[in-house]
């Protein structure tokens, strides 16, 4: 087997080739009984990188992660490694490294035992089984605590534990179910830097599946929103909050205002809207639309800027509460009938007063999406709030 | 007032930590006074009674003891009588594992049903167990015919009153005091460790013996003492399947207490019971300790 020869080549705590293995989902669908879990979902995971899978509990994030370990058969499609169809093989022989949310450690098992638990498992001799683990438990910074059970150990240190036991074998690919959810706020992000750390130092693919934006976006080099068992968008964590390809990916992924209105002209320059309760916006098309069609323009709080004189093209709204947070300053307004617009603004000088008429207008670098409205709400005026 | 009646209620500094450490033992004074007086007292008027020399309770000695240590026959009877409790335990673990596994894959409605099937045959008497299986081993039993119709044997083969029928039997009647406190251990035994051990490379014989096992193990030390205790003091099944070809402890203690009527020597007996049980949990601890390093 291959995967023995990577596996005795490891030296140093990470192997020397470090550069991970390509994961190619390919036309995946999974149905439960009654419902589709995963619907037709193809993507290419790259040598190296880091790909969360993001979205909503019940999007079908987690059944991929399952078929991809090989705890779950897919109804249809393949996945493949380095391009070879890993779909007959069980998860043992998948050569796949899962770091679980509630981390599994074996409970009986001091953490040396935990992390040279796949060594012993792959008949590594029992030579080479010492060393390699000792330089992992000193690449997660464990060394001393090799004797204690994993219940004498905090949160963050049976992670590390965790990420050990995986690097121990060596995987072509590691999958992070929602790695993070069960540390608290301060060490999440400690432990998002090491895994981004870990995962540079050696080389690793790997895939984390969240419903935590922030996560996603901080540690991913790409997201793959997924929603209803589909792959909404996948891109860069940058592009996907600044193009955010459907309604669904703008509302999942940070904050937005939805406005809705009718295209007034459609150009190169972009979309120009006129909105139903007054304001002219001109964003970038995400669907095509038409002069004349509804359509819902998606802006969010940090691209407006609030004005206290009417202008052309200015949305009129009434300032409803301030909310100081620092250096920001959230307001909400209400715009036309229970409409309520989020604004944020750095904020240099005293709190604005409430109740105030205000205008809003959108930052002349930021560029508002516009998406055709949902046929089933069409009809219906401002009944997104 | 308000301020003063606050102040009234909320206790001092330091008193609420003491009154959740305080634990109510009066509340066990009468279940402790029932022990005393039916248990406690009984078993030290056992004790005392071992160290007489006559039935009248009138010269105190060790001679009973001397007298049973030193015979072969009681000797081997306490042997045969740990052996049995050895026998069934394993013959019970033998079975009780392959459902564990079963029960542990199982869906949540599949697990409900198993349960119900195990527990049933604990609503039903041990005497009435123990004679239907007299129907099945016996001479004319349902296996005999079974194995005399498919031609495997000419003549029936000898299960009642044998040691191999008495532990088939024990196996079956005391099942259930395995099963309960295992699968009670087992269905809490995350599953993600399993996916663990199997995402790591480890084979299913592997995960089993390495993870599943060791985990399992504390339900099995209880279901194991529990099938310990009671198989070796069962003296309806061993007398009625073992007949009186096979002596065990019980129906020596029987015998010399209510057919010889020699007290002080049944006493022995009963206390060289209490002990091979005592032993017998023992060792079971401890092996459970060996394993289990959690339990340190």
């Amino acid at each position: 087997m291959a995967d023995g020869q990577r596996l005795e080549g490891g030296i140093a705590g990470a192997p020397a080739h470090a550069v991970g293995s390509t994961v190619d989902i390919d036309a995946v669908t999974h149905r439960y009984a009654t419902m589709v879990a995963v619907d037709n979902v193809s993507l290419m995971v790259r040598a190296g990188e880091i790909m969360a899978l993001l979205g909503p509990s019940g999007c079908g994030k987690t059944t991929l992660l399952r078929i991809i370990a090989g705890f779950v058969r897919q109804t249809s499609g393949s996945i493949l490694i380095n391009g070879r169809s890993i779909d007959d093989r069980p998860p043992n022989l998948r050569n796949i490294g899962i770091v679980f949310q509630n981390y599994a450690l074996f409970p009986h098992m001091s953490v040396r035992e935990n992390v040279a638990y796949g060594l012993k498992a792959r008949g590594t001799p029992r030579s080479e089984i010492g060393g390699r683990v000792d330089r992992l438990i000193e690449a997660v910074h464990l060394t001393g605590m090799e004797e204690r059970l994993p219940r004498q150990l905090s949160g963050g240190q049976q992670q590390r534990v965790a990420l050990a036991r995986v690097l121990a074998v060596d995987p072509s690919v590691v999958l992070l179910d929602e790695p993070f959810s069960a540390l608290d706020k301060n060490l999440r992000l400690d432990m998002q830097i090491e895994i981004k750390r870990l995962q540079r130092e050696f080389g690793l693919t790997a895939i984390l599946v969240t419903h935590d934006q922030d996560e996603a976006m901080g540690v991913a080099d790409r997201v793959a929103v997924m929603n209803k068992g589909k792959i909404e968008q996948c891109d860069t964590p940058v592009e996907v909050y600044d193009r955010p390809a459907s309604l669904f990916v703008s509302g999942f992924i940070g904050t937005t205002n939805r406005l809705e209105g009718r295209v007034v002209s459609a150009g190169p320059d972009g979309v120009k809207v006129e909105l139903d309760h007054g304001g002219v916006v001109i964003g970038r098309g995400q669907d095509p639309v038409a002069v004349g069609a509804r359509v819902i323009v998606s802006v969010r709080p940090e691209q407006l800027v609030l004005h206290s004189e009417p202008a052309d093209g200015l949305i009129a709204a009434r300032h409803r509460l301030a909310m100081p947070m620092g250096s920001q300053t959230i307001h909400e307004l209400e715009h036309g009938r229970g409409n309520t617009i989020k604004v944020v603004e750095q904020r240099v000088g005293a709190p604005r007063q409430a109740g105030n008429a205000v205008w809003l207008g959108v930052r002349p670098d930021a560029v508002p999406s516009v998406f055709a409205t949902p046929s089933s709400t069409s009809s219906s005026q401002g009944s997104i709030s | 007032m308000a301020a003063t009646t606050a102040d009234a209620v909320v206790p001092p500094v330091g008193a609420p930590a003491e009154a959740k450490e305080r634990i109510e033992w009066r509340l066990a004074t009468p279940l402790a006074f029932a022990y005393m007086a039916f248990f406690a007292a009984p078993l030290l008027l056992l004790f005392w009674v071992s160290f007489h020399e006559d039935n009248e309770l009138t010269r105190m000695g060790p001679g009973q003891w001397i007298r049973f240590l030193s015979d072969p026959f009681y000797v081997g009877v306490v042997w045969q009588t740990i052996l049995l409790g050895i026998a069934t335990v394993l013959a019970a673990t033998l079975l009780s594992y392959p459902l564990a596994l079963v029960f542990y894959a199982a869906s949540p409605l599949a697990r409900k049903l198993l349960l119900f099937i195990i527990v049933l045959p604990l609503l039903t008497s041990v005497v009435v167990r123990t004679f239907a299986w007299i129907a099945i081993l016996s001479r004319e039993g349902v296996i005999n015919n079974t194995l005399i119709a498919l031609g495997i044997t000419t003549a029936p083969v000898p299960l009642l009153q044998t040691q191999y029928g008495l532990i088939i039997a024990l196996m079956q009647i005391e099942m259930p005091l395995m099963l309960l406190p295992l699968l009670a251990v087992v269905q809490g035994i995350d599953r993600s460790l399993v996916e663990a051990s199997r995402s790591l490379g480890a084979s299913h014989w592997r995960t089993f013996f390495r993870v599943l096992l060791p985990l399992s193990v504390p339900g099995w030390i209880a279901g194991a003492t529990l099938v310990f205790a009671s198989s070796t003091t069962a003296f309806i099944s061993q007398s009625v399947i073992g007949g009186g070809r096979l002596v065990y402890l019980p129906s020596v203690i029987w015998q010399q207490a209510m057919v010889i009527s020699d007290w002080p020597f049944a006493a022995v007996a009963s206390v060289m019971l209490l002990i091979s049980v005592l032993t017998g949990i023992l060792a079971l601890g401890a092996i459970g300790r060996l394993i289990d390093p959690r339990s340190k």
